[in-house]
């Protein structure tokens, strides 16, 4: 599979929603919201696949899938604000695999794994014919925190009512969120790390010694300390809607040779 | 360019051909098919010349396909494509305020599964 932002993607958009009357159950409303920030989503990431030396001929075909759960909400931890590595799985396993195996998958990254497959396989419109595929899920299911990407880079989970929330009192976190309006921008970051990008900002914990993407380039843009000046980027802190050159490199978008072909195109 | 929405009969790789030929670009398309496209108007008119094709948006505007019977996902496709021009969603997104959402400790790229799955 190709693991660069290039060419053709197929994005399975998995609404997990909950039994009705709870704080997981999704309106269509909320519903018809995910459509149109992803779709937001997809423009973003395109334009900026044009800071490109070279045509990625990016683009997204989508299917979205809602899938109703009879799971209790409240069986779901509950976050803590802090995000610590061990708190991800108890919080997305009950929810994800019980969503995976309505799907007709298996459980974990294999049963993931197995859902971009048939994402790559299965017939698009108009003939298209992806060459990378992963899975966003958007729940109001607990989760650790309020949107993220596994480093299998299959999959991302948005927690739609965490990152609506600006009040910064979600399940008493103290963190807030950007707000339902951003869900474009906040997609458009996670799948960049499903292309490689890594974070930049400093509480990321990133490293400016670390490689990452296709090509194996550094991330030159990571803040070290707090405050630190940093290129604008959409994996910078703020974020801008623009990509530095590294994380250009990260996501493949890189002609080094100058022979008219993207590096990292499969 | 500009962006513009296409509803269409999806099994016709003519859409694509002729998108293509125009100099412009598919930028995403929702099952069944409707597709959002980057162009200008020569090829927002050229794709709209297509027998397959049954509605196809202003240029950044909206569309109407209330004379067309769509099943739901391609009306949700419509509605999300027409829900862009909402003067209150452009201001929201005008005034953006990220709180912290990029301040995920210990970032936002992380193994779920926690067993040093690959980076």
């Amino acid at each position: 599979m190709n693991n660069a932002l290039i060419g053709s993607c197929a994005v399975g958009i998995v609404i997990v929603d909950g039994p009705a009357g709870t704080s997981a159950a999704f309106t269509s409303d909320e519903m018809a919201i995910i459509r149109l920030e992803v779709s937001h989503g997809f423009d973003i990431l395109y334009d900026l696949s044009k800071l490109s030396p070279v045509n990625s001929h990016l683009l997204f075909v989508a299917e979205v899938r809602q899938v109703k759960l009879d799971l209790d909400p409240s069986v779901v931890p509950a976050p803590t604000g802090l995000a610590k590595a061990s708190e991800y799985a108890p919080r997305e396993q009950p929810w994800r695999d019980r969503a995976l195996s309505q799907m007709g998958f298996g459980s974990g990254r294999p049963g993931v794994a197995a859902y971009t497959q048939t994402l790559l396989s299965k017939s698009w419109p108009v003939g298209i014919t992806p060459s990378s595929a992963y899975a966003a899920f958007f729940t109001k299911y607990n989760t650790a925190w309020m949107a993220y990407a596994d480093t299998s880079r299959r999959w991302l989970v948005m927690q739609f009512a965490w990152i609506g929330d600006t009040t910064g009192g979600f399940a008493g976190t103290g963190k807030r969120g950007p707000g339902t309006e951003q869900i474009d921008q906040v997609f458009a970051h996670e799948s960049c790390h499903i292309f490689g990008a890594p974070d930049e900002y400093f509480g990321s914990g990133c490293s400016p010694t670390g490689h990452f993407g296709e090509l194996s380039v550094v991330n030159g843009n990571c803040q070290t300390f707090a405050g630190a000046p940093a290129l604008d980027c959409l994996m910078s802190n703020p974020p801008k809607l623009t990509l530095c050159n590294f994380t250009l490199g990260h996501l493949g978008l890189v002609d080094a040779d100058g022979d008219g072909v993207l590096d990292a195109s499969p | 360019m500009s962006r513009f929405l296409v509803v269409a009969n999806a099994s016709d790789p003519e859409i694509a051909t002729t998108i293509d030929s125009a100099g412009a670009e598919i930028v995403s398309a929702f099952e069944p098919g409707v597709l959002v496209v980057d162009g200008d108007d020569n090829s927002r008119q050229a794709v709209s010349q297509l027998a397959s094709v049954s509605a196809v948006s202003d240029l950044d505007g909206s569309v109407d396909v209330s004379g067309l019977s769509l099943d739901d996902a391609a009306t949700a496709a419509v509605d999300a494509w027409n829900g862009r021009f909402d003067p209150g969603l452009i201001a929201a997104k005008a005034d953006f305020q990220p709180g912290d959402a990029w301040n995920a400790p210990g970032g936002s790229f992380v193994d779920v599964e926690g067993d040093g799955g690959p980076v």
